[in-house]
């Protein structure tokens, strides 16, 4: 009997938290690392459903809309619009993205503390150095189906190879000649009710790259 | 006493009757030859006087006899055959009759080049024709012709003098001469040949206007100008919309002998101009057509021993780009720009120019300018650019390997049309970024290939405007003429 009623609390805990997977917006601030200039990045995020806008300091923005039924990128600028008006987007195949990132060594994992809420650290070599990556395991996202698509981000990648549950809320860079730099701060998230139609491209204002 | 008085009488008479048979009038001692010796410082012999009809009308005259007609106021004489003027010799003799209409004529070789005598003969007696013919001393450009020379009987014998424009002005005699058996008529005229207004040019000129230039009369008062450009002096123009020389507004009616020893020539067109490639990639300019040489508003007679040359047409141009489409992300890439322009023709046409890079372009703005025409009479006309690019470059997103040929027109010589610009050009272009978060992805992997369309030389100048006024001596072909001569 006693058996039967802990299962059945993990059960509907288990059931609750999936009902309960995050929606809301997320905004960062990261490092691109090629262009050395701090873009701002805003996460939408409806379950299984995610868009991310990165946008810099100069105004230009790009937004990526993985479909984690295809296992394929839906990436565009806003600003490039074909004669019609339309704003001109990209459906890449996960097979035709790579990266530069390299292999990565995943280390342990070790508790701390983020504005106050339980947090946790993961330890990354590899890329442009070693990596301190913080990490929110009360924000479910489902990072590791992004795992073959957003092939640039060592959070999701490292969070993806060691099988952790969270967000990426800080990430430190110390690179080879000893610089530490932080790539990657969060400066909100917000739970919220996210609209359907920030995932969904419109026919009368988007057309597809052929 | 009366007896006495008239047989003394008699006596007289049979003794100086029969002892001498002369008769003398006022001289005591006729001439021995002469049986009738006539003297006086006061009066004459006057002998019969009779009409025409009544000469004729006279019974069997005896021959010798002697009348003075009243109708020619000549002596005939009777030789037993028929009557004869006292100055003719027989019956057979050929005699006629010839008036010219006109003793003075002006040639002012503006609307008349030839003056004409009417000599009008008819013939009195002879069987023999009347032949006319002129004696005349003329200086070199003048000539004289007789038409219908030989009269048989009645006619008209027309005396053409002519005098071309480089005959010099004065006033010329002229004899004519009819012939008719041992009968010679002569006849004096006089041609005046009027001065025509003398231009020398000894300086190079350019754009020359001969009625404004040298104040010359305009329309309302034909005049004869004789031109002479002296050797090797150049008339050019400044401009392929100027002529080099023009008669300007002489009187449609006007003579000019232009007697080149220089060179009259036009203006060579440019090269075409690359425009912006980026906003007319498919324009292709032509070369500018070269200028004309000499215009012609009246009639032109010609003595050519120097060159008139039309300006040589300008080596066309072209250009091209290679874009992208509208790519995601990045948008439309101009990857790279390529232009040769044309050379100018001849004489002094300038090459064609360039706007520049339009700016846009991420990889390199490739040019390659013509080469100007140069000036004067031996003009070489320009070359066109020559661009030819293959090597690999990376410009932002994308890895390009061009391949670009590129050939401008050259400018064409005097007479001749620029020759046409032609070309091609395209790259393989791989555009790849790479998105944060996302990695990097291909967006486009692609050849591009042109050819692009012609541009065409320039057409060349007219070397002579004739606007259809009348020519003398403009012998075409001619290698002293460079360029059509048309109207």
């Amino acid at each position: 009997m006693k058996k039967n009623i802990i299962t059945t609390v993990v059960l509907s805990l288990f059931i609750f938290a999936k009902l309960f997977a995050f929606e809301g917006i997320i905004e960062q601030q990261m490092l691109v690392e090629n262009t050395g200039v701090m873009s701002k990045v805003t996460w939408f995020i409806k379950g299984d459903k995610i868009k991310l806008i990165i946008k810099a300091p100069t105004g230009e923005s790009v937004t990526i809309i993985p479909n984690l039924n295809t296992n394929n990128v839906i990436v565009f600028n806003d600003e490039v619009k074909n004669e019609d008006g339309k704003i001109i987007y990209a459906e890449v195949k996960q097979q035709d993205i790579s990266s530069n990132l390299g292999n990565i060594s995943v280390g342990d994992v070790k508790n701390s503390k983020y504005n106050g809420a339980a947090s946790k650290t993961l330890n990354v070599l590899g890329g442009k150095g070693e990596y301190n990556i913080e990490y929110l395991p009360s924000v479910d996202v489902p990072l590791k189906s992004l795992y073959g698509l957003l092939k640039e981000s060592v959070e999701i990648q490292a969070l993806s190879l060691k099988k952790e549950v969270g967000f990426p809320v800080n990430t430190t860079l110390i690179t080879n000649n000893g610089t530490e730099k932080n790539v990657l701060k969060t400066l909100s998230i917000t739970e919220k009710t996210v609209s359907d139609s920030e995932f969904v491209l419109s026919e009368t204002g988007y057309a597809k790259y052929k | 006493m009366k007896k006495l008085l008239f047989s003394f009488s008699i006596f007289l008479l049979f003794a100086f009757g029969t002892v001498k048979a002369q008769v003398g009038i006022n001289i005591l001692q006729p001439d021995s030859n002469a049986i009738l010796d006539l003297f006086s410082d006061e009066k004459g012999l006057l002998l019969p006087r009779l009409t025409t009809t009544q000469m004729t009308s006279m019974q069997n005259p005896t021959n010798g006899l002697v009348i003075y007609n009243t109708e020619d106021s000549l002596i005939y004489y009777y030789n037993n055959e028929c009557w004869l003027k006292a100055y003719q010799k027989n019956c057979q003799e050929c005699e006629f009759i010839s008036s010219v209409n006109q003793g003075f004529a002006t040639i002012d070789r503006t609307l008349n080049d030839t003056a004409y005598f009417e000599i009008d003969i008819t013939k009195i007696n002879g069987t023999d024709s009347i032949a006319t013919a002129v004696l005349a001393s003329l200086p070199q450009g003048m000539s004289v012709t007789v038409e219908n020379p030989i009269i048989d009987s009645v006619g008209t014998v027309i005396v053409k003098v002519y005098a071309n424009i480089w005959a010099p002005p004065g006033t010329y005699p002229l004899i004519i001469q009819s012939v008719c058996g041992q009968n010679v008529y002569f006849q004096g005229v006089t041609v005046e040949v009027e001065p025509c207004i003398l231009v020398n040019i000894a300086a190079p000129l350019q754009d020359v206007d001969l009625q404004t230039d040298f104040s010359l009369p305009g329309v309302g008062t034909p005049v004869c100008v004789v031109l002479d450009i002296a050797q090797n002096v150049e008339i050019s123009a400044t401009s392929t919309n100027d002529y080099a020389m023009s008669w300007g507004s002489l009187d449609p009616n006007s003579h000019v002998g232009l007697r080149n020893k220089g060179y009259i020539y036009a203006k060579g067109g440019n090269g075409a101009n690359l425009t912006n490639l980026i906003s007319n990639p498919s324009f292709a300019p032509p070369g500018e057509n070269g200028g004309d040489a000499l215009e012609l508003t009246c009639r032109t007679t010609f003595d050519l021993q120097g060159g008139v040359y039309s300006g040589g047409g300008g080596g066309g141009s072209v250009g091209g780009v290679v874009a992208t489409p509208s790519l995601p992300i990045v948008g439309t890439l101009v990857i790279l720009e390529a232009g040769v322009t044309g050379g100018g023709g001849s004489s002094g046409g300038l090459a064609g120019n360039s706007p520049g890079s339009s700016g846009t372009v991420i990889g390199p703005s490739l040019l390659d300018l013509g080469t100007d025409a140069t000036v004067g009479p031996t003009s070489i006309p320009g070359l066109g650019g020559i661009l030819s690019y293959s090597t690999s470059f990376s410009a932002g997103p994308a890895t390009v390997t061009p391949f670009v040929s590129l050939n401008g027109g050259d400018g064409g010589n005097f007479g001749q049309p620029g020759t046409s610009g032609a070309g091609s050009i395209g790259a393989n272009v791989n555009v790849s970024v790479s998105v944060p978060f996302l990695g990097n992805i291909t967006l486009l992997n692609q050849t591009f290939s042109y050819t692009l369309p012609i541009s065409q030389g320039g057409a060349p100048g007219i070397a002579i405007k004739t606007n259809n006024v009348p020519t003398q001596d403009l012998v075409v072909p001619n290698f002293l003429i460079k360029g059509p001569v048309q109207p």
